[in-house]
């Protein structure tokens, strides 16, 4: 399922206090206070918001095997526009309207100016222009997100995440997690490990431990 | 002399160079068992001579000033290293391997990868272990160790990790600790 049928407000926003986006036990995201929202409707309903300012963005995108821990933590600054879908009612009461020096602040010369950055990421993401993500992901829940991170080289990072389940897919690294099982993609390398028992698939071979 | 006589003369003598014969070649076979060597038996196959000579040139190189480097004489037999050693030297980086070893460097440090070896740990469980220190040496230690790559920590929860790495350094510290130990014992 494609959202096609979403809009976006032409009411910009700006977060009024530090705020936690998402945070659970392998990921947060904060937006900090002065970043601009602009709110996404999808069937005339606010489900989402993209976001531009300061935040940060932390994945502990390590695996835990038997012969020790592979991988680091994800942690970046966010300092390009992200889209968040999900969440909307635990944000709601962290903003307030944007005026003109908040929009001057971000960067921009006026409202239509943060609209078009704003459409240019959702296009890419929600209409699948330039990347080609399908979804069909229930974000009424409390914990479930999707993130959508604008990244230094103009690609498309994600974080998909829905109670113990978490993917995170940026152009190095995918992590994946769901309660005792991990897959971690690097170049060269996957890992998969569950209760202990690990197989690794490399250039060089494949090592199965139990 | 009778010709009989005569005839039994010869075939005694016929017989002594017989034996002496035999004793000749008993004395070679008796010679070849004394030199056998024991303890390990070592399967050269069918290049003799290069490998001795293999062996040689290691004794060589060791004699001038890397013995332990060139060959070494264990349980399982002999190894002889030629030139990879000296490839392995050059590719790692000094800097690097200085950084590992002085990370595993300190009593503390080692203790604190003892504790992770057995999974991860949050900073209160590791500061319970090793009480006698303070809370910031501690996290000086772990930073100490997390730049080596030796541990990780999870940006989330604030667990500490060992990596694979950290876990063959520790191996690694525990038995040249042993090794060390068991060479200054009193014979």
């Amino acid at each position: 399922m494609k959202y096609l049928n979403y809009k976006l407000s032409n009411e910009s926003l700006k977060i009024v206090e530090n705020a936690t986006l998402l945070k659970n036990e392998r990921c947060v995201v904060d937006a900090l206070e002065g970043s601009l929202a602009l709110p996404i409707l999808i069937d005339e309903k606010v489900q989402g918001y993209v976001f531009h300012g300061t935040g940060k963005l932390v994945v502990d995108s390590i695996i835990e095997t038997a012969r020790g821990a592979v991988g680091k933590p994800t942690v970046k600054d966010l300092k390009h526009p992200f889209m968040m879908l999900g969440g909307v009612e635990e944000i709601k009461d962290d903003l307030d309207n944007a005026d003109t020096s908040d929009l001057q602040n971000a960067g921009y010369e006026s409202v239509d100016a943060f609209i078009e950055q704003a459409e240019e990421l959702c296009g890419r993401l929600l209409e699948g222009k330039n990347c080609h993500v399908d979804f069909n992901v229930d974000f009424n829940g409390k914990d479930s997100r999707l993130f959508a991170f604008l990244n230094e080289e103009d690609k498309i990072d994600i974080l998909v995440s829905k109670n113990d389940k978490l993917v995170y897919k940026s152009e190095k690294k995918v992590y994946l997690s769901k309660g005792s099982k991990s897959v971690l993609k690097r170049p060269k390398e996957i890992i998969v490990s569950k209760k202990g028992k690990t197989v690794v698939i490399a250039n060089n071979g494949i090592l199965i431990e139990k | 002399m009778s010709e009989e006589l005569k005839d039994e003369v010869k075939k005694l003598k016929e017989e002594l160079a017989n034996m002496k014969e035999q004793l000749s070649e008993l004395s070679e076979v008796s010679d070849r068992l004394r030199r056998k060597p024991r303890g390990f038996h070592i399967d050269m196959g069918g290049k003799i001579q290069d490998y001795v000579g293999d062996i040689m040139e290691g004794v060589a190189e060791g004699i001038s000033g890397e013995l332990e480097r060139s060959v070494f004489i264990g349980p399982h037999g002999v190894r002889v290293f030629r030139g990879r050693r000296e490839e392995d030297v050059v590719k790692t980086d000094p800097t690097k391997a200085a950084s590992a070893m002085s990370a595993l460097g300190n009593e503390y440090r080692l203790r604190v990868l003892g504790e992770l070896v057995y999974g991860g740990r949050y900073i209160s469980e590791l500061q319970d272990k090793l009480s006698e220190i303070t809370a910031s040496t501690l996290s000086s230690h772990l930073d100490v160790l997390e730049k080596a790559g030796l541990v990780a920590q999870e940006k989330v929860r604030g667990r500490y990790l060992i990596t694979i790495p950290g876990r063959m350094a520790y191996k690694m510290a525990k038995k040249i600790a042993r090794l060390i130990e068991k060479e200054l014992e009193p014979e």
